[in-house]
């Protein structure tokens, strides 16, 4: 019955695709429109496709020999200083001495002062370069135009990333435009192996989305795979990179995500040099990076920036602090709903006078302070900034202070709350996962007490082991030999000859291990 | 095409069979009764015997490397003998599951959640086990060197902790007991850790070619898993003498005495929690070579629709299988070492020894075998 309805579902979805693809017209090969050889037919077509557009400016002007031409150009995307100083300037004043030339071609070489320029005699595709900020310019006698790229719009510079900041390490971050980005990464990585396949996504908004990796470096397979997924996107437009994530990602429905992302080039750079596929899109500061594993979400470039021993402690921390933030609660509940006796008498004194007048069960106290604390954070994030600091008076006094002194919440679990709170934070890329653990934790605290919080622990681990990314394992990182040097200590950069095993393919070694006191001839100490 | 097309590698196969050794460190009451103070003599006997064991299995998986045991009984005893082993050994698989189910319920109950209904706890456990299976074999047996290591080191660390009530006194005399109790306890210790490696045999076929043949592996694992129950067990009859005898989780009381001033009291928490993951591992370990052992003698394409059948049947059937804890000591004490010795070392050396006579598989054979 079920697999009925689902077949029918699908079927259903099949159709309306294609009724979409009939009205869009992008399925059509052969609706292309060729340039005319009369200047105003093509401006006929421009006005009608475009629908007189406010921002659609059209320049006719004439050349010496008293030919028409046009210049089509959309307001606030070209640069209208470039299309007067290297355009309209050298195309007014030109005089061929050798007759005027016959194509368009020709005429960008001998007259134009601008670089990059492209040719084509389909109106259609001359018009999307236009609607990237491209100069048209059309000509009488001409059945081809051309488009002369003036791109010149307004656009963030590059400025410190929000989402994640260093102490001590570069700060620059992504902006929203595209080539910006890339040449970021290009800037890091002077390697002529390093390849950057564009490709455009979205049937309605046609986005560029830029595939980013080192030949050699990079498994092939993995390359592959992320560009087949990319290709197979059927979507209208890609607004952020969120959208690419939630069409290639391995496990939709998994608590975890499989696709990294970061928003500093030089996260993105070293990811690069390991063997991952970067996928820049247009239009957002978020960088994907292509296949990721649990442990990158315990890894920050700080930690290849500081000392190895420091960076090493700051790493235990992190793995506590997810243990910490995923089972605090639970552990507490269970400790005080069922195994009192594992309880230091002094502490389990302290706990009950605390608790003495509290009417909740531990597991509602706990309910309840997660779910403050889930509703603080999210307003924390959506709130105007000016108005950021109610939140945390409100959080602070009223949740914590208030709700302790009124006898409705014990002090211990505030506490507890409290410290789980700011251990979530500790690695961001798996908070979502982490509230959603801390949840499933608690109640089978609640249910199993001890023996349940195992339980969730042996099933996060089976659940870990079975996810993959892009065919690479998702939670395999602890090999002895290599990998581990990388994962919960990091071991000196210098001892890190190779790349990490399940990611790179084909060359997995980076240098020589060369040890520097060893080169300096100085014994270790 | 098989059932299963995961692969994992000898040290994976090698650190499983040294969990599922591992977690049977809990159940040295079965055999403490009968020599008392000599026990871990007795296992290390037991060690001695499991050698000729391992010697059969590896030899079973060498002469077939391409199949399991299941399959390995078909070519060797044809269809209707073949049917007959096949029957037994799953009889035997689905029973020791069940056993080590009802081990796992019946010590939580009895030491951390008095009140919980037994079945509630053997059905969640059996539940995270479906889970992993569904997935098959390489993650069931991912963290396999995660686990034992982790327990080896715990269980290690904890006798160093309890050395101030060590009384070496208490290991003698040595060698006073009727020769036959020694036989009896060798062969309780041989079946019930060592001897339940005949598991490993259905998954021999998913392990990478070693290059010195997986004889080592399985020697590594048992040396491993042995010292591990070992230590254990020289620590509880150092520790506590007389009484060991009389209890029925001897390592839990031990590490209840343990007390390092007042910081570090109650450790047998750390012991209830590495066990139940050893336990944990071991079940999952059984119920998916159940599942795999099933799924192959009805010839399933896959093993998958087999998972909730064994395991509402394995959860049913140690609710009910004994009345009580006495019942359930005695039977391991007394019938399961024999009965399980019949399906451990009998039945996989009449196989070695027909398949030997037989001569190599043939093409026909194989034919048949695979599905």
């Amino acid at each position: 019955m079920l697999r009925r309805v689902r077949k029918a579902w699908r079927f259903r979805r099949h159709c309306n695709q294609k009724e979409y693809l009939k009205q869009d017209g992008t399925e059509k090969t052969d609706s292309e429109t060729p340039v005319s050889e009369h200047l105003c037919e093509n401006i006929a077509y421009i006005q009608k496709t475009l629908g007189g557009s406010g921002d659609v400016k059209i320049h006719p002007f004439s050349f010496t020999d008293g030919k028409d031409a046009a210049l089509v150009f959309i307001d606030g995307l070209a640069d209208a200083k470039e299309i007067t100083q290297s355009i309209l300037l050298p195309l007014i004043g030109c005089i061929f001495p050798d007759g005027k030339p016959d194509n368009m071609g020709e005429l960008a070489q001998k007259a134009l002062c601008a670089g990059d320029t492209v040719t084509d005699s389909s109106m259609d595709s001359l018009l999307h370069n236009c609607l990237c900020g491209d100069t048209l310019l059309l000509a009488d006698g001409f059945s081809e135009g051309l488009a002369i790229s003036t791109k010149g719009f307004e656009k963030r510079t590059v400025s410190e990333p929000q989402s994640e900041t260093v102490v001590r390490g570069p700060r620059e971050g992504f902006t929203e435009n595209l080539r910006t980005n890339t040449s970021l990464l290009r800037r890091r990585i002077k390697c002529p192996a390093l390849r950057l396949d564009h490709m455009k996504i979205g049937r309605t908004a046609k986005t560029d989305v830029c595939v980013v990796y080192i030949e050699g470096v990079a498994d092939p397979k993995i390359v592959e795979t992320v560009k087949s997924r990319l290709e197979a996107i059927v979507i209208d437009s890609v607004v952020d990179s969120g959208y690419l994530e939630q069409y290639i990602e391995d496990a939709p429905f998994s608590i975890f995500p499989t696709v990294g992302y970061s928003e500093k080039p030089d996260v993105v750079a070293g990811r690069v040099l390991e063997g991952h596929v970067a996928i820049v899109s247009d239009g957002s500061p978020f960088v994907l990076t292509a296949p990721m594993l649990f442990i990158e979400s315990f890894q920050t470039s700080e930690d290849y920036y500081i000392r190895t021993i420091a960076a090493s402690m700051t790493r235990i921390l992190r793995f506590l602090a997810f243990t910490l933030t995923v089972f605090a609660p639970a552990i507490y509940i269970a400790l005080t709903t069922f195994h009192q006796e594992l309880i230091p008498i002094t502490l389990l004194y302290t706990i009950a006078d605390a608790r003495e007048g509290t009417p909740f069960p531990a597991f509602f106290e706990a309910l309840v302070l997660v779910f403050a604390f889930e509703l603080m954070r999210e307003a924390g994030v959506r709130l105007p900034r000016p108005v950021g600091q109610a939140i945390s008076i409100v959080g602070a006094l009223i949740m914590g202070e208030a709700s302790v002194s009124a006898g409705i919440v014990g002090a211990p679990m505030v506490i507890t709350i409290a410290v789980t709170a700011v251990a979530g934070f500790i690695a961001p890329r798996q908070s979502d996962a982490v509230s959603i653990l801390r949840l499933i934790a608690m109640v089978f605290a609640t249910l199993l007490g001890g023996y349940g919080i195992a339980m969730v622990f042996l099933a996060m681990l089976l659940h870990l082991a079975k996810l993959q990314s892009f065919g690479v394992p998702y939670f395999e990182t602890v090999k002895p030999d290599r990998d581990l040097k990388d994962s919960f200590i990091r071991m000196p950069l210098w001892k890190m000859a190779k790349r990490p095993r399940h990611i790179t393919g084909v060359n997995d070694t980076r240098r020589e291990g060369v040890n520097p006191l060893k080169e300096r001839g100085e014994n270790r100490r | 095409m098989k059932l299963e097309s995961g692969r994992i590698s000898p040290l994976q196969l090698m650190f499983s069979i040294c969990c599922v050794i591992q977690s049977s460190s809990m159940l040295t009451s079965f055999f403490l009764p009968v020599t008392r103070q000599d026990s871990w003599l007795c296992v290390l006997f037991s060690m001695l015997v499991a050698l000729p064991l391992y010697y059969i299995y590896c030899a079973l998986a060498k002469a077939y490397p391409d199949k399991n045991l299941i399959e390995i009984f078909e070519t060797v005893f044809g269809r209707v003998g073949g049917m007959a082993a096949s029957l037994i050994t799953i009889w035997f698989f689905v029973s020791i599951t069940t056993y080590n189910l009802r081990d796992i319920g019946l010590f939580v109950k009895q030491t951390i959640m008095v009140d919980t209904p037994v079945v509630v706890i053997m059905g969640i456990c059996i539940l995270v086990c479906a889970y992993g299976i569904y997935y098959g074999l390489r993650v069931v047996t991912r963290y396999a060197m995660a686990f034992s290591v982790l327990a080896f080191f715990i269980l290690v660390f904890s006798s160093f902790l309890a050395t101030a009530k060590w009384d070496f006194k208490n290991l003698l005399p040595m060698f006073s007991q009727p020769a036959l109790h020694y036989v009896q306890s060798t062969n309780i210790a041989l079946t019930i850790p060592f001897g339940e490696s005949v598991i490993f045999l259905m998954v021999t076929p998913n392990v990478k070619p070693a290059k010195k043949g997986l004889f080592r592996y399985f020697i590594g694992g048992m040396l491993i898993g042995g010292f591990t129950v070992l230590n254990v067990l020289i620590r509880d009859i150092a520790v506590l003498g007389n009484i060991v005898a009389m209890l029925t989780l001897p390592p839990f009381q031990t590490l209840r005495m343990v007390e390092l001033t007042r910081a570090l009291s109650r450790m047998e928490i750390i012991f209830a929690v590495v066990l139940i993951i050893l336990l944990f591992y071991k079940i999952m370990m059984l119920y998916y070579a159940s599942v795999l052992a099933i799924s192959q003698f009805f010839k399933l394409k896959s093993f998958r629709p087999v998972i909730p059948i064994v395991g509402a049947f394995c959860t049913a059937y140690a609710l009910f299988i004994h009345s009580s804890t006495i019942e359930h000591a005695v039977f391991g004490q007394q019938y399961a070492p024999i009965i399980w010795l019949f399906c451990e070392y009998l039945i996989p050396f009449v196989t070695l020894a027909v398949g030997r006579l037989r001569g190599r598989p043939q093409e026909a054979g194989l034919q048949r075998g695979t599905i």
